[in-house]
């Protein structure tokens, strides 16, 4: 028996799942990617460094600035360029954005309505009118955040090699610290229908991998990813250590660490992360059964945590900004010829950019590796568990759907 | 304009890209919600999992016809479209993935695909190289408050044309000193306006994704940027989203009516 999805609406791009039964026992099941190549890395080939950024954005309309951030971290990296603490902070501040705007349209717009038999999610606003207002809000907050720092929510245009082309005002600051009271009472407000929603059992061991930096529930920040098997690996050394399998006739290709497949995104974060949480996302903790939790419905749960966590952490973060006007927006830097790896906290796991640039800017070597990538072979993986006794039917659709979609894989940046 | 009933149904579907277009449109967050009261939402396959319908008075088409299914869902979308609306840059003209038409474009597929040689890999096109398209609505991303007036205008019966303007128009750096003065490449003198400048506004060079103007004076800009630029700088900057091939061929137009 065959199980054919072509297409799997409210996720970010287009693609489905084939899955072959015999028997009862699942022979095989594959996420299909329906997107045309872009060749993203091979355009970037040949062309100046500052292109890459820019370019980058394009792969993902959903997380623009993790694509902008981390290609900025690699090239900085290549070229020995240091940020100011300030500047550094304020990239953070947009990942978080990113984070928060992102999460709130997956964990909330995207993936509640299957757990309430909705399929449209302006229809979540008659059934959680009070709810559905303050997600919009709590998105629109993630937006203004990016934008004030960067310019425009998608595809950012302050951010430059160094640094920034300028920086908010005094004024601009201090408005976002006095909205986040409000928008953290918002994001309470969610945990109350979070509270009502019954995730699936389901439990199949797995490793989780996460960018660290000490003592920091990080997204921006940090060169060392950890496991939850406990490996501490440089981003460097990790990023060799990925193997990348192409697949006939499928544009997305699948990542794997040494032979074996891995998940990453909000859940694995929170595994890795769990003891660095601000306060009120801590105290939402409880709603989680006990750690480890193998069952990936509950990655919708822990976005909604880490949207608690980022809004703290904003808050943390801009206060000493706040004092003063913001100064020197970007450091002056020689070009010379290097290479660098830059990896970052994308709302779906782990982003990783690496560049070659020779001696007058030009990319000689390419490659990104995103989180879809990564997870996809751990969703094949459960999906080998979780289609047995499914059949061809819509009602086993709706569930194969909401499994899927609870991982938020994103097919745009899966092929890139 | 066609005449659209009370209540016309919207279809938005996209082709291969970033989607960022789509979630521009989703940006507009609760004014969206109000927007949409006066249509019929019919397709959006982003927040909503039914059935497509079968009619559209208003089909939104967002991405690059890559894949053969790209270029079928397209040609669906024009069957049962009355008006077919080019969403965004990749629609309009063929966006960042149109680089590699001024390159090999087989070189750059076996660089991201060593091992695999069945992947479709056609020259970029706009929508319109396979289907008439009735209105467009530029840039990379969109700018959302123009498509939310788009919208409004359609409405009431007085959806106009894009004014034909250069970004020099809206840019705040016209008085305070230019970028093409400071010696930056800048292609806003060709490229059309409605999106109030916002690359200069935050201190980046217009690289043109809102596409020409209707007679585009490329050869003075060349001449102004190649005074301070090389020529593949200057060829660089035109293929970044993709508009080199539309803007020559639309300098040349121009020149052949004069």
């Amino acid at each position: 028996m065959k199980i054919t999805i072509k297409h799997i609406a409210k996720i970010e791009g287009h693609g489905g799942l084939e899955a072959d039964l015999e028997n009862g026992d699942i022979k095989s099941a594959k996420i299909k990617t329906h997107e045309g190549a872009r060749l993203i890395e091979a355009i970037l080939v040949g062309r100046s460094y500052e292109e890459a950024p820019l370019i980058t954005a394009r792969i993902c309309g959903v997380c623009p600035v993790v694509h902008n951030l981390c290609s900025l971290k690699a090239l900085e990296n290549a070229l020995g360029i240091t940020l100011s603490p300030q500047n550094i902070i304020l990239r953070e501040v947009m990942e978080l954005g990113q984070t928060i705007q992102s999460h709130a349209l997956h964990a909330y717009f995207m993936a509640l309505g299957d757990y309430f038999g909705l399929k449209h999610a302006f229809d979540l606003g008659k059934r959680f009118p009070e709810a559905t207002v303050n997600a919009l809000k709590i998105r629109d907050f993630g937006n203004r955040l990016i934008a004030t720092l960067g310019g425009r929510s998608i595809h950012p245009l302050r951010t430059k090699v160094g640094g920034f082309t300028k920086l908010p005002t005094q004024a601009e600051i201090k408005k976002i610290l006095q909205d986040i009271p409000r928008v953290i009472n918002q994001a309470r407000s969610l945990v109350e229908v979070y509270r009502k929603v019954k995730f699936p059992e389901f439990n199949r061991p797995t490793e989780f991998y996460a960018l660290t930096d000490s003592h920091k529930y990080t997204f921006y920040q940090g060169d060392q990813i950890v496991s939850s098997q406990g490996l501490k690996i440089p981003v460097g050394k990790f990023e060799h250590d990925v193997t990348e399998i192409q697949r006939p006739y499928e544009m997305s290709k699948r990542a794997f660490w040494k032979t074996k497949s891995y998940f990453v995104g909000a859940l694995a974060r929170l595994h890795l992360n769990e003891k660095n949480l601000n306060p009120k996302a801590k105290s939402i903790l409880k709603y989680l059964p006990p750690r480890p939790i193998y069952n990936n419905f509950y990655n919708i749960y822990a976005q909604l945590i880490e949207i608690m966590h980022s809004l703290e952490e904003v808050q943390k973060l801009l206060k000493p900004l706040s004092r003063r006007e913001l100064t020197q927006p970007a450091k002056a830097y020689k070009l010379k010829a290097g290479q660098g790896v830059g990896a970052v906290e994308a709302p779906r796991g782990t982003l990783y950019h690496y560049y070659e640039i020779d001696k007058n800017g030009i990319i000689r070597q390419c490659n990104i590796i995103t989180p879809t990538v990564q997870m996809l072979a751990n969703l094949e993986a459960d999906l080998k568990i979780f289609l047995k006794g499914k059949t061809n039917d819509s009602a086993s659709h709706a569930s194969i759907k909401k499994l899927i979609r609870a991982y938020d894989p994103c097919m745009t940046c899966a092929t890139h | 304009m066609p005449n659209f009933p009370k209540k016309p149904v919207i279809g938005i579907i996209s082709l291969t890209c970033c989607e960022g277009c789509q979630f521009a449109i989703l940006d507009l967050g609760e004014r969206l919600l109000e927007i949409l009261k006066h249509y019929d939402l019919g397709e959006f396959s982003l927040v909503e999992d039914l059935p497509a319908r079968p009619h559209y008075d208003i089909g939104i088409v967002e991405g690059s016809p890559i894949t053969a299914d790209d270029v079928a869902r397209l040609k669906e979308m024009r069957d049962k479209s009355g008006f077919l609306i080019a969403l965004g840059n990749c629609a309009h003209i063929g966006c960042v993935q149109a680089i590699k038409n001024y390159v090999s474009k087989d070189e750059k597929l076996k660089y991201v695909y060593s091992q695999i040689d069945k992947i479709e890999n056609p020259e970029i096109v706009p929508i319109a190289h396979y289907v008439k398209v009735d209105y467009i609505i530029p840039g990379c991303p969109i700018n959302n408050e123009e498509f939310a007036q788009n919208l409004l205008d359609i409405k009431d019966g007085k959806l106009s044309l894009i004014p034909d303007q250069p970004v020099c128009y809206e840019c705040p750096l016209v008085q305070a000193g230019c970028l093409l003065q400071r010696k930056i490449i800048c292609l806003g003198p060709v490229t059309r306006a409605g999106c109030r400048a916002i690359c200069t506004t935050h201190g980046q060079q217009c690289l043109g994704c809102r596409g020409p103007v209707n007679e585009p004076n490329l050869d003075s800009l060349q001449r102004q940027i190649e005074s301070f630029a090389s020529r593949e700088e200057y060829k660089h900057a035109l293929q970044v989203y993709g508009v080199q091939k539309m803007l020559i061929d639309q300098a040349n137009q121009a020149k052949k009516f004069k």
